[in-house]
């Protein structure tokens, strides 16, 4: 049989025979009994959030995967601009997912499922940037960007102006970095970062004009 | 006239409002300059991408959560006991550390400069806790780290291991620490104390 390759915690690599059979196994505790009401496994890419979200609390393994398949770019994403490097993002978003797992009777649908995972993962992060910081990935770890539309001299020129950029955004305050991350690159709103960051709309604009200025006097005028 | 707030020169920046709103922005270059620059960094903000990982990767992330969460079992109806979420094998490295500033924050709770009449009023939220005043305290420098831990404490993860932030609740937490808990804390102390030199 073909092996393929797993993440293992704490982040390594290793061999596993086959992956697919991993992800159909139930986890110990989650096989549910049946119920008429739930859909079969295949099923639960059409629910919508909420009957995820139920059929998760009910046991069913394979909503939760449907919630993870749906949701994990984004986290990956946000973990990603908050410490820099692919490693690093991988594990808080496996983390990310964990703690909402754990905490997914909490989860009340106030706000939608995507809020209240970036809730955790802006948590998530600004612990783990408390107790390490990241190491960030140079440009030849950072493989995978498509530069098939730019002259060489035009690729070094974006990747160190990118470099300088989000090693000022590094240096933000917590806050106004979490809304900056947020704001211009997961495209919440300005309600939706005040329920994130439990602020107001008011502090939300204030953080997000002072990080910009913050990055205006980090990066000078160099960018201008 | 004044010059723009805040709020107004952000939505100006973003776009929902004209400029054309706004007279005051064709008689003051401040404010005019001031646009000009917030519109500048959200460009150069937005030119940092995140590089794309393996299309594999994707596969393997969901089969890293879906072992981790097949090892927690099913979704918990009541909170954790704390020597369960001690020995997490997952959560250990990191957790650790938290729940040294968890227990702390309870101590600090119970023993810091609350008032006299703070015991019969409703139980203080987690964000009261953290946004109350600085206190005093001797100079230790555990005592430091405790305060840079406590600051941390993330309050979903607090709730998560089973905890409250009211008083009794930080009570029943300390209390429920076993003997190697304590040891295992201690040592956690120690070394982040000589990690950081002090």
């Amino acid at each position: 049989m073909a092996q393929s390759l797993t993440w293992t915690l704490p982040g390594t690599w290793r061999p596993v025979r086959d992956l697919s059979a991993t992800r159909r196994e139930p986890a110990p505790g989650l096989v549910a009994e049946d119920s008429p009401d739930l859909p079969a496994d295949a099923a639960f890419g059409d629910l919508d959030e909420s009957a995820l979200v139920e059929a998760s609390l009910a046991g069913r393994a394979g909503a939760f995967d449907a919630i993870v398949e749906r949701h994990r770019r984004p986290v990956y994403q946000l973990c990603y601009r908050f410490v820099g490097n692919h490693e690093d993002a991988s594990d808080l978003s496996q983390d990310v997912f964990l703690r909402a797992y754990r905490g997914l009777r909490r989860f009340r649908g106030r706000s939608s499922l995507a809020t209240w995972l970036y809730r955790i993962g802006v948590n998530v992060c600004l612990n783990r940037l408390s107790v390490k910081r990241p190491q960030t990935e140079s440009i030849e770890e950072q493989q995978h960007v498509d530069t098939r539309s730019e002259s060489a001299p035009e690729r070094v020129l974006r990747h160190e102006r990118a470099a300088r950029v989000r090693a000022a955004i590094a240096q933000l305050p917590r806050k106004q970095r979490a809304t900056l991350v947020l704001r211009m690159y997961q495209e919440l709103s300005h309600q939706e970062i005040a329920d994130v960051l439990g602020s107001s709309v008011g502090a939300v604009k204030a953080n997000f004009f002072h990080a910009l200025s913050n990055l205006k006097k980090l990066l000078g005028d160099e960018l201008l | 006239m004044g010059h723009l707030k805040l709020d107004q020169l952000i939505d100006l920046a973003e776009g929902p409002q004209p400029e054309s709103s706004l007279p005051h922005l064709i008689e003051c270059s401040a404010c005019r300059g001031q646009l000009a620059d917030l519109r500048a960094m959200m460009a150069a903000a937005a030119d940092v991408d995140v590089p794309e990982p393996s299309p594999l990767f994707w596969d393997h992330l969901s089969a890293r959560v879906h072992e981790a969460v097949a090892a927690e079992g099913a979704p918990r109806r009541a909170r954790m006991w704390l020597g369960q979420w001690f020995r997490g094998r997952w959560a250990m490295p990191l957790s650790a550390v938290t729940l040294a500033a968890v227990v702390i924050v309870a101590m600090m709770t119970l023993r810091v400069g609350r008032g006299p009449d703070a015991r019969t009023g409703p139980p203080a939220t987690f964000d009261e806790v953290a946004a109350s005043e600085p206190m005093t305290w001797p100079e230790d420098p555990s005592l430091d780290l405790v305060a840079d831990l406590a600051a941390e404490v993330d309050a979903d993860l607090v709730v998560a291991a089973g905890f409250d932030t009211h008083e009794k609740a930080s009570d029943k937490a300390v209390s429920q620490l076993t003997a190697g808990e304590r040891s295992e804390l201690q040592r956690l102390l120690k070394e982040e104390l000589a990690r950081r030199g002090a």
